[in-house]
């Protein structure tokens, strides 16, 4: 039972107990409360003890409160940032592990995989290019339009290891064997032109997400 | 009083709408939304301020604290350019949304349900 404003403020930060920037909220709280306080007085001469159960049906129950509060604000720029960079990342990795087996351990399931891959090309460019698009999508939506600087920042190192098998192909730094029959100067070239349009097509899921962040 | 559902899908809007006239602090937002909608729109007053906090951290508005002649200081909202944009896309997306319902189950002749 509440039955002052501290009772709701202790449940409150026991709530937030493990949420960064919980003390700004929980000041806030208390000047509200403290101004309900002085309406109810004012209004029907409730003293705290009375006014608590009001107030606490007009605010919602603390828990409630801080409930919401780590939903809106659970997810951070970090969290969003590595989350897309890794999974660019595994993208990469599992590409790096699949040609390595299929040319030093042709396996019958490897060779398959490998085979029906190399065979879909333009499938997997176009999904792909839809990874970035969700990467600027996600962005948008929870950073809203203040998140340009995110995207970008996210953008650059995502595309790190892009950048650098496309310098080892180019510059014929790697075994191009390994990737016969794929390596085809027009397949390269599709690579070259994917990779500079990828920021405009992550930046148009910024601008669809920004749209939904509200 | 309004579905809470419908209410809390247009709490965002309602707030930048409001901040976009005056830099307001949290128990002044409830208080003008509530007189401006003849009471009709009442949310939990304590579920402002994580939605207040989540437009702050989307920057389309930004906080200071100021000190009134008595009283302890209040954090006061005020919109920024990224806020007053997203507010124009989302009122004109919301014109157009009660524009199409208002088609469509405010024809003459029918009655309402």
């Amino acid at each position: 039972m509440i039955q002052s404003k501290q009772d709701y403020l202790t449940i409150l930060e026991q709530e937030l107990h493990h949420t960064a920037d919980k003390d700004e909220l929980i000041r806030e709280m208390d000047l509200h409360i403290s101004e309900l306080l002085h309406e109810l007085a004012l209004a029907k001469g409730l003293g705290e003890g009375a006014a608590m159960p009001e107030i606490v049906e007009r605010l919602g129950a603390p828990e409630h409160v801080a409930a919401q509060y780590q939903t809106e604000l659970e997810v951070t720029p970090k969290k969003v940032q590595w989350t897309f960079i890794s999974v660019n990342i595994v993208f990469f990795i599992g590409g790096i592990c699949l040609t390595l087996l299929y040319n030093l351990l042709p396996l019958p399931f490897v060779s398959h995989v490998w085979t029906t891959l190399t065979s879909i090309t333009a499938v997997i460019i176009i999904l792909y290019m839809l990874f970035w698009m969700l990467l600027g999508y996600e962005i948008g939506k929870e950073f809203g339009l203040g998140g340009r600087r995110l995207l970008i920042k996210t953008f650059y190192i995502a595309l790190m290891p892009n950048i650098l098998l496309m310098g080892l192909v180019v510059f014929r730094l790697m075994p191009m064997n390994w990737f016969d029959p794929l390596l085809t100067p027009p397949f390269i070239a599709v690579c070259i032109l994917s990779t500079i349009v990828l920021y405009p097509v992550s930046y148009v899921g910024f601008r669809w997400g920004t749209i939904q962040s509200v | 009083m309004f579905n809470r559902e419908l209410v809390k899908g247009s709490t965002s809007l309602i707030l930048l709408q409001l901040l976009a006239e005056k830099d307001m602090y949290g128990y002044e937002i409830v208080k003008e939304m509530e007189a401006r909608s003849g009471y009709a729109l009442q949310v939990k007053e304590g579920t402002l301020y994580p939605a207040l906090h989540k437009l702050e951290k989307q920057k389309y508005v930004d906080a200071y604290w100021q000190e009134p002649d008595k009283g302890p200081a209040r954090k006061y909202y005020r919109l920024t350019a990224e806020g007053k944009e997203i507010l124009q896309q989302k009122t004109s997306e919301w014109q157009s949304f009660v524009k199409a319902i208002d088609k469509v189950i405010g024809r003459k002749g029918y009655d309402s349900v």
